[in-house]
């Protein structure tokens, strides 16, 4: 579920849409967690989809670290990618703000971490654009993004969090959960853990664009 | 999945958002299909969630009248209420154009037809001619009842137009749909074939 105080905006033909704070959003809130109405499927089921449908899951959903793929049911499944985002992936269910965001500035996110099918071209304009985002960037610039994602999750405990009742926690987010009612500082797990380094079977010859 | 000939826009901040054609639909044409990207819920599954989701359950989600809620990954969750729709048979699995609507026409359905729970209401200002001012179950049946009356004339001529969501179609609903609303027009469509 993305957060309340955003909007979905038009921004062109080339990019699409994208999500757009509509109110200031501090450092360490959940700009978007994972939530029950979120639609999960198995490499399998994505590749029984009518040609359609798959279309749709296949631009729209991220492939989790337990392999199987989330279609978001609201506009958060419009977070476009930025190389110096909004927000980074923190457990299983998170994505914290790394910095202040200011009304009208992008939620963005880091597609890095989202298990690609297919490598896209990046043209998000930021100083340290990597021009091109692959399955496996976790590997190369984990230790930028963990020490982002630590140093945003350290403040989750002091700003409000409106998404957090609707959660659906994982297995990687009750250790985090336990820290942040605690007030300790929380382990972070790592962004190279997100990386699954196979294309599952199902959706190696995907129709479309060249797999992988 | 709602009919690509659509657009979800704002309309006001009365009623919010709502859904309009961006090209003329003619009558008959399908203009939503349940599809595998919709969920759909029993009470069980809703009951386990936390209590914060009954605001999201009560907005975004309808009964199917077969013991689900369903909830629309597309702007099909966006449909308004009228109390002279042009669009009607979510109970079956898929809607279809009552009359001919055109482009910059909202798509509208009747709630009343969506199994709306005894002592639910909203205030309606849809504005049609013989609008009921407020939307309950209470005239369930003599709405029902028209619209099944115009959703079996538009079903009728569902082979006459194009369907763009012919493909999302299963033959099992209409073939449902057809034997609840009329069963002689199950055998004129079987004539059909």
């Amino acid at each position: 579920m993305i957060h309340p105080d955003s909007e979905l905006r038009f921004i062109s033909r080339e990019v699409g849409y994208g999500v757009f704070a509509t109110q200031p959003i501090p450092k360490g809130t959940f700009i978007w967690v994972l939530d029950f109405f979120d639609r999960i499927l198995t490499p399998a089921e994505v590749g029984a989809l009518q040609p359609g449908l798959r279309t749709i899951v296949d631009r729209y959903s991220y492939q989790a670290t337990d392999g199987n793929f989330v279609f978001c049911w609201d506009f958060g499944r419009y977070m476009n990618h930025s190389c110096e985002p909004a927000g980074r992936g923190v457990g299983d269910a998170f994505e914290v703000a790394i910095r202040d965001i200011e009304p009208g500035e992008q939620l963005t996110c880091e597609y890095g971490t989202l298990n690609l099918l297919h490598t896209l071209a990046c043209r998000c304009g930021a100083p340290s654009c990597r021009g091109t985002i692959r399955r496996d960037d976790a590997e190369r610039h984990f230790e930028l993004w963990d020490a982002q994602a630590s140093s945003a999750f350290a403040l989750a405990g002091t700003v409000a969090q409106p998404l957090l009742p609707y959660a659906k926690l994982g297995p990687r987010d009750l250790p985090l959960m336990e820290d942040l009612q605690a007030g300790r500082a929380a382990w972070v797990p790592s962004a190279r853990d997100f990386h699954i380094v196979d294309v599952p079977e199902e959706l190696r010859l995907g129709a479309g664009r060249s797999a992988l | 999945m709602i009919h690509p000939h659509t657009r979800l826009v704002f309309i006001d901040e009365v009623v919010g958002n709502g859904v309009i054609a961006t090209r003329n639909i003619p009558r008959g044409t399908l203009t939503w299909v349940l599809d595998d990207l919709d969920r759909s819920f029993t009470d069980t599954d809703l009951n386990g969630l936390p209590s914060c989701y009954n605001h999201l359950i009560d907005r975004w989600t309808f009964h199917d009248g077969h013991g689900r809620r369903v909830l629309c990954w597309d702007h099909g969750r966006n449909l308004n209420h009228s109390c002279a729709p042009n669009c009607g048979g979510s109970e079956f699995w898929f809607e279809i154009a009552l009359r001919d609507i055109e482009a910059g026409e909202q798509l509208t359905n009747d709630y009343a037809t969506l199994y709306m729970h005894t002592g639910e209401s909203f205030l309606c200002r849809c504005g049609a001619p013989g609008c009921r001012g407020r939307a309950s179950n209470e005239h369930e049946s003599t709405v029902v009842a028209a619209i099944n009356e115009q959703l079996g004339d538009a079903l009728g001529i569902l082979e006459l137009v194009e369907q763009p969501l012919g493909p999302f179609m299963r033959q099992d609903w209409l073939e449902h749909a057809l034997a609840s609303l009329a069963p002689d027009r199950r055998n004129a469509a079987a004539a059909r074939t």
